[in-house]
């Protein structure tokens, strides 16, 4: 009797706590990791736009930092288009289509970027993007989205300090 | 939530319920308020201000980098990309 009132117990609070953790705590999660991501994107921007206005690396040319440039146009888009998606996101619906594509698009940008950045010794900027890949890995898990190949090599990457670099 | 956290919870009834004698009713209480307080769930309205925030400063910072490509191009007076695909 003893075990069978426990086991109820269990299962009763099984199903409450569950139900109370899982649905809106995935949107909170995705969310909030979001709203890091978005903050960690503005701190590489802030980044590369200080070491251009400085003038300290030669490297970094007008040309260069508008390439940069373009690209965090569309880190920034593909930021607002995720927000806008969760705002209409509902519980026990599948995630929105923006995060994967965030998540396809932080692989491309790191592609576009790193090369751009390594050729100028940005070793901090580097870290920098990475940093706010890794934090779109974690949204697309919290979602339980596959991470890509690139996106994967992007976070296994080390860079190496180059001399005259930021 | 982590799943050591969810199991935490429910052991935690568990002992409300075998151990302290409370009923299930209580134990869910118990449970739920002490959740509550530990692990606050934001609104759907709390939500949207913090998505909202995201969205001005995306907006914000996309129209910076568009600006810093636009002084570029004005600078040098047309296209200034290098790094084609």
């Amino acid at each position: 009797m003893r075990q069978r009132r426990a086991a109820l117990a269990y299962v009763v609070l099984l199903s409450a706590v569950l139900a109370a953790a899982c649905a809106v705590s995935l949107k909170q999660k995705a969310v909030l990791g979001l709203q890091v991501a978005e903050q960690s994107s503005g701190i590489a921007q802030d980044a590369e736009r200080s070491v251009y206005a400085s003038g300290v690396v030669k490297a970094l040319t007008p040309a260069k930092h508008a390439d940069i440039a373009r690209i965090f146009s569309r880190i920034f888009q593909d930021e607002r288009d995720a927000a806008q998606a969760m705002r209409a996101w509902k519980a026990g619906e599948p995630a929105p289509a923006s995060v994967g594509a965030l998540l396809a698009d932080a692989g491309a940008a790191w592609a576009a970027l790193q090369p751009l950045l390594a050729d100028i010794g940005a070793t901090n900027i580097i870290t920098t993007i990475q940093d706010w890949v890794g934090k779109v890995v974690i949204i697309a898990s919290t979602v339980n989205l596959g991470v890509p190949a690139d996106v994967k090599a992007a976070l296994a990457y080390k860079p190496v300090a180059a001399g005259g670099g930021d | 939530m982590d799943p050591n956290q969810i199991a935490a919870y429910i052991q935690l009834g568990g002992v409300l319920v075998n151990v302290l004698g409370a009923s299930i009713g209580q134990a869910k209480t118990l449970v739920s308020s002490i959740k509550a307080e530990l692990h606050p769930e934001m609104t759907d309205a709390q939500l949207d201000e913090v998505l909202a925030g995201i969205e001005s400063d995306a907006d914000r910072r996309k129209a910076l980098a568009d600006q810093d490509v636009k002084d570029v191009e004005g600078a040098t007076g047309g296209d200034s990309s290098q790094s084609k695909p």
